[in-house]
């Protein structure tokens, strides 16, 4: 079993998306659950906006107690700036944890902060930068390069900013099941950083 | 009249219990974890986790011949001890305890 978790301190920074794409990546190897611990409750919202149509259980803290035994993979969104103490047992508790920031000072300094916090821990930590727009802006490139340069524990991988995502969160399934061939890429994306994360995990 | 709200789950709990659920090759890894039991609410027939604070267990197992064990498992008696104890003691001296 892995459990992953997708956590920052900054809200709009792709944690929902980034959650709902990895576990519709996981769910391709195995049983897989999305513990939704947002009080937004986005990723139970783009789920049953869908139907339920997900690859995945998609659940609540109060609820995940009956769902998470026996899965293969867990993925953990938790509310912007979550309380240090649950910061604290996720760090202890989990296989990796996933800091998304788009690629803009406003983002980068809750991230920088996090990390900071998690360096403290002996937790499995990896800033992903997300959101980045299409070139010929190299925005996203300059940060991913920046933070693994400052010594920051980046995916190789970055997330583009896709008109796609909001989409497939309006249809209530994840973008890859959207009918729109211009959209793999964006499902490229996730599917690439699945496999990082599967060879970090190995 | 209305009903108390219902306690969240900690994080680390939800996270005991799916631990709690894998079988012991793949759980036996880096953290020792709290256990965790499982319990159901009679009134609202929910799951309700209580944390024992007793740290995960597992087996060690090791295969030696009768005779070192009928040996060993005396010698202990004699020192008022037994295998188990001889056994951890020696591998913390010599590795140390985890964390």
């Amino acid at each position: 079993m892995k459990i992953i978790t997708v956590t920052g301190y900054k809200g709009g920074v792709a944690k929902s998306t980034t959650s709902v794409h990895l576990a519709t990546y996981f769910s391709e190897k195995g049983k897989t659950v999305l513990l939704d611990g947002d009080p937004n409750r986005t990723a139970i919202a783009w789920a049953e906006r869908g139907g339920q149509k997900m690859p995945f259980i998609a659940v609540d803290q109060r609820q995940a107690v009956k769902f998470v035994a026996g899965s293969d993979y867990i993925i953990i969104d938790t509310p912007a700036r979550p309380d240090s103490d649950d910061l604290k047992e996720l760090a202890k508790g989990c296989d990796l944890m996933i800091l998304p920031t788009a690629p803009d000072v406003l983002s980068l300094q809750p991230m920088l902060e996090i990390a900071r916090d998690l360096g403290e821990t002996k937790a499995n930590f990896r800033a992903l930068v997300a959101i980045v727009p299409p070139h010929p802006s190299t925005e996203g490139k300059q940060m991913r390069d920046e933070l693994e340069l400052g010594g920051v524990p980046v995916f190789k991988t970055t997330i583009r900013r896709t008109v796609g995502f909001p989409k497939a969160a309006l249809a209530g399934v994840p973008i890859r099941d959207l009918d729109d061939a211009r959209l793999r890429i964006a499902w490229a994306d996730y599917q690439n950083l699945g496999k990082e994360i599967e060879a970090l995990l190995k | 009249m209305s009903q108390a709200k219902k306690e969240k789950p900690s994080f680390l709990g939800i996270i005991n219990v799916a631990r709690a659920s894998e079988p012991e090759s793949q759980n036996a890894g880096n953290t020792e974890l709290q256990q965790t039991s499982i319990t159901v609410d009679q009134n609202t027939s929910e799951p309700v986790l209580q944390n024992t604070g007793k740290p995960e267990m597992a087996n060690l197992t090791i295969k030696v011949s009768k005779a070192r064990r009928k040996h060993w498992g005396l010698e202990a008696k004699k020192d008022n001890t037994n295998l188990t104890q001889v056994i951890i003691e020696s591998l913390i001296a010599k590795y140390g305890d985890a964390d």
